[in-house]
């Protein structure tokens, strides 16, 4: 165990250099100046270069790289914007909060939708139920969230008024005019429902194949042998073991999912990561860029991390080494 | 996201600011009394504050917010033009008495005037806004505009913290400036927010103050980067501009086309960030323009193709006016969609003083006769730089086109977003056409023709002269022009436009952009303020 | 009265190819205390013929027909709830694969447990001193502290006898082996064996043993049905079988036997393969494979018949009961003679 958790942190760790120090180097490939940004549209030679050097941009790329990662090793610090100069750690802290009720509250309503389908259409094989949830999954994998996002809020949203069309409150210490859990839900039923969709459909399937394939399984045959109603075979052998690759695709696609909330957050106005992220690539704004980055990395290191300890407290067979 | 000036979207930050001279604005047709109080709700989609700090906000939606905020020596009135672009004296009692052959402004700071946080304003206040953007570590944008005061650039270089700059000074309650040199353009800078009032309270703060005492009719309670703004009544505001709503609660970076269905259903009332680019036929289908919610005024903007004079094929003047005659400018403004402004040969813009209409170039569509006449078979290939976005890969289309139409074998170089700047700003880059676009920074004619066809300022880098046009005649009359004040000045330039345009022609201009804007049913007192180019925030009220 | 009685046995599966007659007339019967063997090559139906007894086939694509009286009431003809009740209590069956017929998220003792409160009203308490009983009883040592132990930390062996404990835990009287010791090493399968005629003796279920391995039967086997193509080609008392195999196809299976001095490799003195039962051969099912076949072979199907004296040994082979017997003492001479 302590052997598995030293290999994971070395293994963390060279991801993270290779995560950031990527990023850094494709920013430099890209001709843009940010110091142009900060010393304003007005600025002469001077003005700009006085601007590069506030900012640090005067300087080769390697030695920002080693700086940022001075900073951040041992000041846990990430700097500050480029382009509005405020302390990235805030920006990432207040953004991280709404990713987090996105892909979470997503994931909980993707699983919502896909446990009872994908089980459904397990136990009826061809049924209407089983092919009217292959044409969803086939919506739901084809379109893209923007669209999917635009067509609900326009008709859940402006047609019918069921939700907002937009718009985030806070879940406590609301920082808007609206807050509160109920507020927050009512918010964000539809980019959970736009996010969930996609995954919904991929999980409706895998749920549907892997119920099928244990349904076929020996010690499935062997709870009827002794008898078992269908219900309990159902509940605790089948599911119990079909669920297990669930488990383990979830917290990978949760880590994914983190790339899709960009355009549900981007359609929904969520002020989460994804849209700060956009926000500082249209702003050439790296130090904003690489605090998302740092922070992505760390949250899909350590989550992996806690889905596999889940997964082998689930699944008595897993021992980590 | 048409905001987003300078032609591209991720430019926006750089702050292409809008202070417009005058404009064909029509006055918000508005009977109907304006009514006090309520709580207005905004949307700022795509975009947020750069800073809200004075000293360092320096763009476009920023200024909007501090124009509602700030409280200026001079200022433009809430008006629409043309009394909306021409500056009266607020925070003075009177316009300054300028002498020392036009080097000293002298200022009488009237009294009776508050910060939002009750404290008195003074002319110490308006010192401490020289002072601050001065100051090396606030590392403010301002710092080009005011070179001409004494000892102002060799404060910021000092970098002493606070600066002290000796060419602003604080006696009584005068406030005093003092120039190197005359400066036409200067009670122009003073309006612009970076030199309102500012609290001695508010210290200097590199990564920029987001809440501060602030003495126009409103101030900013709340601010939370990329999520909220909320700007409310001064109470210590006595002063004569109007103010009706009480709180205007903003929602930041929302999504444009949702923010549209959100005023559409009165959730939200105005967006400041703007419409997306296919919604305005069928705004104007629905709503009408100008009738009220769906507003379309011209901005003074230039969009043009700069002709790079320093590159073999277009050094050569008659291949620039073959170029002005094949392009088809009603293609090309049909690119940006529905009312997206009106055609040009010039440069001025229309709403720019000293304006000069004349005919130089077809704006009805082509004439390639014409051209192919002026090239003959001396065109061979043009290397164009454009943006990656849709308006951008547009025009280069009709350009390429259109110059294949005389001749030119136009090949097509993409950038994205801001990248083309740097380029093009670059001297010795290697391209003949570059799709550009030009707002004004301040209203003056110096912005547009010195600023951007003056040969004596190219350097190796930054360059806003993209057509690196240099010729010493012009170069003469520029500054001969900048020496001038009033109604010379403005028929210096109007004539240096019309001489550059039709026997120079470094530029293939082809539109002046507009204004779009929409606003929700329950809202009144939509005015363009000309002077921002955007809704005047402080007329609106609730229906 | 038999325990039970398996008579005229169908079953056919629908497929997208067509129907499969998986079992296609099987009719055989078990005493009680009795050794019921079963025997003959993969997909020749025996699997699917106790399968069909205890209705574990998928209901979908599966047709049925026959009897199987059990205790005077037909298996196929009655409630599914009343099928429960005899599943795992009076017939319990145990499977070919120990490795993955116990379920690898529960714990063993929870799975027998499991069975025990499926058919008995007693507490968990009581239940889990009956698994660990069994367990102690199929001989798993230290069962007290390897009660909470999951599947997988079990070898093969100790695996299948779990399964045993299981079959067991609620005394059946009759138990469905289904090649209980085929995935298991030879020394292990010797152990398994010796184990469930031992708790026959202690529990006095009958069993049926499903098999390919003629060894298997000969060691604990009373009475040996041999299964080719979905169809009882031969059945008769053990010592019967082995010492007068009347079925060329029986002669193979002979051939087939383990042997200690030699590799193990099974029916490879059957050339061929097994027919389709999509479309299995006109006439005798065997022909294509039999080095006997004769031309009524190819046309006539055989019936089961007794050959020559015996009531209780049937057969369904076209040849004559003096080849027969010649070429039987031919292939029990080789076999001998190897092994020896």
């Amino acid at each position: 165990m302590v052997r598995y958790l030293a290999r994971r942190v070395i293994w963390a760790a060279v991801l993270f250099i290779a995560v950031t120090l990527v990023a850094y180097v494709l920013f430099f490939l890209i001709p843009n100046d940010p110091a142009k940004l900060v010393a304003g549209k007005a600025a002469t030679d001077a003005d700009v270069k006085r601007a590069a050097h506030f900012l640090g941009t005067d300087r080769p790329f390697y030695v920002q790289y080693a700086k940022f990662l001075d900073r951040l090793v041992i000041h846990q610090n990430l700097g500050f914007s480029f382009a509005n100069r405020q302390s990235v750690n805030s920006i990432v802290g207040n953004a991280a909060p709404v990713t987090a009720s996105l892909v979470f509250g997503g994931a909980i309503f993707w699983m919502l939708l896909a446990l009872p389908i994908g089980i459904l259409s397990a136990l009826r094989p061809r049924s209407l139920l089983d092919r009217a949830s292959m044409t969803f999954v086939l919506i739901g994998i084809s379109a893209h969230p923007i669209w999917i996002g635009l067509i609900f809020a326009y008709f859940f949203g402006f047609k019918l008024g069921w939700t907002p069309i937009t718009g985030y409150c806070d879940f406590i210490n609301p920082s808007t005019d609206c807050g509160g859990p109920v507020q927050w839900a009512y918010h964000l039923v539809l980019p959970w429902a736009t996010f969930a969709i996609l995954f919904a459909a991929l999980y409706v399937r895998m749920i549907r194949a892997n119920v099928l394939d244990t349904m076929n399984e020996d010690y499935v045959r062997t709870a009827r042998s002794k008898g078992a109603p269908e219900h309990l075979v159902l509940r605790s052998h089948i599911l119990r073991n079909a669920m297990l690759p669930v488990v383990t695709m979830l917290g990978m696609d949760i880590s994914l999912a983190l790339g899709g909330a960009v355009f549900t957050e981007t359609v929904y106005s969520l002020p989460g990561l994804g849209k700060t992220a956009i926000f500082g690539l249209n702003n050439n704004d790296i130090p904003t860029v690489e605090g998302v980055i740092v922070f992505a990395t760390l949250a899909i290191i350590v989550f992996n991390l806690v889905v596999d300890l889940l997964y082998a407290w689930i699944d008595p067979r897993i021992r980590l080494t | 996201m048409h905001r987003r000036l300078w032609l591209t979207v991720s430019m926006a930050a750089l702050g292409a600011l809008l202070l417009v001279v005058a404009g064909f604005a029509h006055a918000a047709s508005s009977s109907q009394a304006a009514k006090k109080g309520g709580t207005m709700r905004l949307n700022m989609s795509d975009t947020d504050l750069d800073f809200s700090d004075p000293s360092l906000s320096y763009y476009v939606i920023g200024w909007q917010v501090e124009y509602a905020t700030g409280l200026k020596l001079v200022n433009y009135p809430d008006k629409a033009a043309p009394a909306g672009a021409r500056l009266i004296p607020e925070a003075a009692v009177a316009m300054p008495i300028i002498s020392n052959n036009g080097k000293t402004y002298t200022f009488t700071i009237r009294k009776g005037l508050r910060f939002s946080d009750g404290s008195a304003v003074t002319a110490k206040n308006f010192k401490w806004a020289f002072d601050r953007s001065a100051t090396k570590a606030q590392q403010s944008p301002a710092t080009p505009f005011m070179d001409d005061v004494v000892g102002y650039t060799n404060a910021v270089d000092g970098g002493k913290n606070p600066a002290n700059v000796p060419g602003a000074v604080a006696r009584g309650n005068k406030f005093i400036l003092r120039l190197t040199h005359p400066d036409g353009g200067m009670l122009s800078k003073l309006a612009m927010p970076f030199f309102q009032a500012i609290s001695t309270k508010t210290k200097v703060d590199p990564h920029g103050v987001t809440v501060y005492p602030s003495a126009g009719p409103y101030y900013i309670s709340s601010y939370i980067r990329s999520r909220h703004l909320v700007l409310k009544k001064n109470k210590y505001y006595h002063g004569n501009r109007p103010r009706n709503i009480d709180t205007f609660d903003i929602e930041i970076n929302t999504d444009v086309d949702q923010s549209l269905l959100q005023v559409r259903s009165n959730q939200r009332d105005y967006d400041m960030g703007g419409l997306p680019p296919s919604a305005h036929a069928d705004l104007a289908k629905r709503y009408g323009v100008n009738k009220g919610q769906y507003q379309v005024h011209p901005l003074v903007e230039t969009d043009y193709i700069a002709l790079n004079t320093s590159r073999p094929t277009f050094s050569s003047v008659k291949l620039r006016k073959a170029a002005n005659f094949a392009i088809d400018r009603p293609a090309m403004l049909r690119v940006r969609g529905a009312f997206a402004g009106k055609r040009t040969d010039q440069i001025l813009p229309p709403g720019m003083g000293g304006f000069k209409d004349v005919k130089a170039y077809p704006l009805k569509g082509a004439d390639y006769k014409t051209a192919k006449k002026l090239a003959g078979n001396s065109c061979k290939s043009v290397t164009l730089y454009t943006t990656t976005s849709p308006i951008g890969q547009g025009i280069a289309q009709v350009f390429k086109y259109n110059l294949s139409q005389m001749g030119c074998d136009v090949n097509i170089k993409n950038f994205v977003g801001g990248a083309i700047y740097t380029a093009m700003g670059t001297k010795g880059e290697p391209f003949d056409a570059g799709v550009s676009g030009w707002n004004q920074d301040y209203p003056d004619p110096y912005d547009f023709l010195n600023i951007l066809l003056d040969g004596n300022s190219i350097h190796a880098e930054n360059n806003n002269n993209l057509a690196y046009f240099n010729n010493a005649k012009v170069n003469k009359l520029l500054a001969a022009a900048n020496l001038k004040t009033g109604a010379a000045r403005y028929k210096a330039y109007g004539n240096l436009d019309v001489m550059i345009t039709k026997n120079y022609a470094p530029w293939a201009s082809y539109d002046n952009r507009n204004e779009r804007e929409f606003v929700s049913k329950r809202t009144g007192g939509y005015l363009f303020q000309p002077a921002n180019a955007s809704a005047d925030l402080n007329t609106f009220f609730l229906k | 009265m038999a325990l039970l009685e398996v008579r005229d046995l169908k079953t056919h599966f629908r497929t997208d190819d067509g129907i499969v007659k998986a079992v296609d007339g099987v009719s055989f019967s078990i005493e009680k205390g009795q050794t019921l063997g079963i025997v003959g090559e993969s997909g020749s139906g025996k699997s699917v013929t106790c399968l069909t007894i205890m209705g574990l086939n998928p209901k979908r694509n599966t047709i049925s027909s026959g009897e199987a009286i059990f205790k005077g009431e037909n298996l196929l003809a009655m409630s599914s709830s009343r099928l429960r009740d005899i599943r795992g209590n009076d017939i319990a069956m145990i499977f070919q694969d120990p490795m993955t017929s116990l379920n690898p998220v529960h714990r063993i003792g929870a799975q027998l447990v499991e069975a025990i409160q499926l058919h008995r009203d007693v507490t968990k308490r009581q239940a889990r001193a009956r698994a660990l009983e069994l367990l102690n009883a199929v001989g798993i040592p230290r069962a007290e502290r390897r009660i909470d132990d999951y599947p997988h930390q079990f070898s093969g062996g100790m695996r299948q006898r779990v399964m045993i404990a299981m079959a067991l835990v609620n005394d059946p009287d009759l138990l469905i082996a289904d090649e209980p010791t085929t995935a298991l090493d030879v020394t292990t399968q010797a152990q398994i064996l010796t184990l469930m005629t031992d708790l026959q003796k202690d529990f006095g279920s009958a069993i049926i043993i499903i098999t390919h391995d003629l060894g298997v039967i000969a060691e604990v086997a009373d009475d040996v049905v041999v299964m080719y193509a979905a169809k009882v080609a031969e059945h008769a008392p053990v010592d019967n079988l082995f010492k007068r195999p009347h079925h060329p196809y029986t002669w193979g299976l002979l051939g087939s036997l383990p042997r200690l001095d030699a590799d193990v490799e099974r029916l490879v003195q059957i050339r061929g393969q097994p027919p389709s039962l999509l479309n299995p051969p006109r006439g005798c099912r065997f022909h294509p494979r039999c080095p006997y076949v004769m031309g009524i072979c190819k046309t006539v199907e055989p019936e089961l018949l007794p050959a020559g004296d015996e009531a209780d040994h049937v057969q369904a082979c076209h040849l004559d009961v003096a080849t027969k017997d010649r070429e039987a003492a031919k292939v029990l001479a080789g076999t001998m003679a190897e092994a020896s």
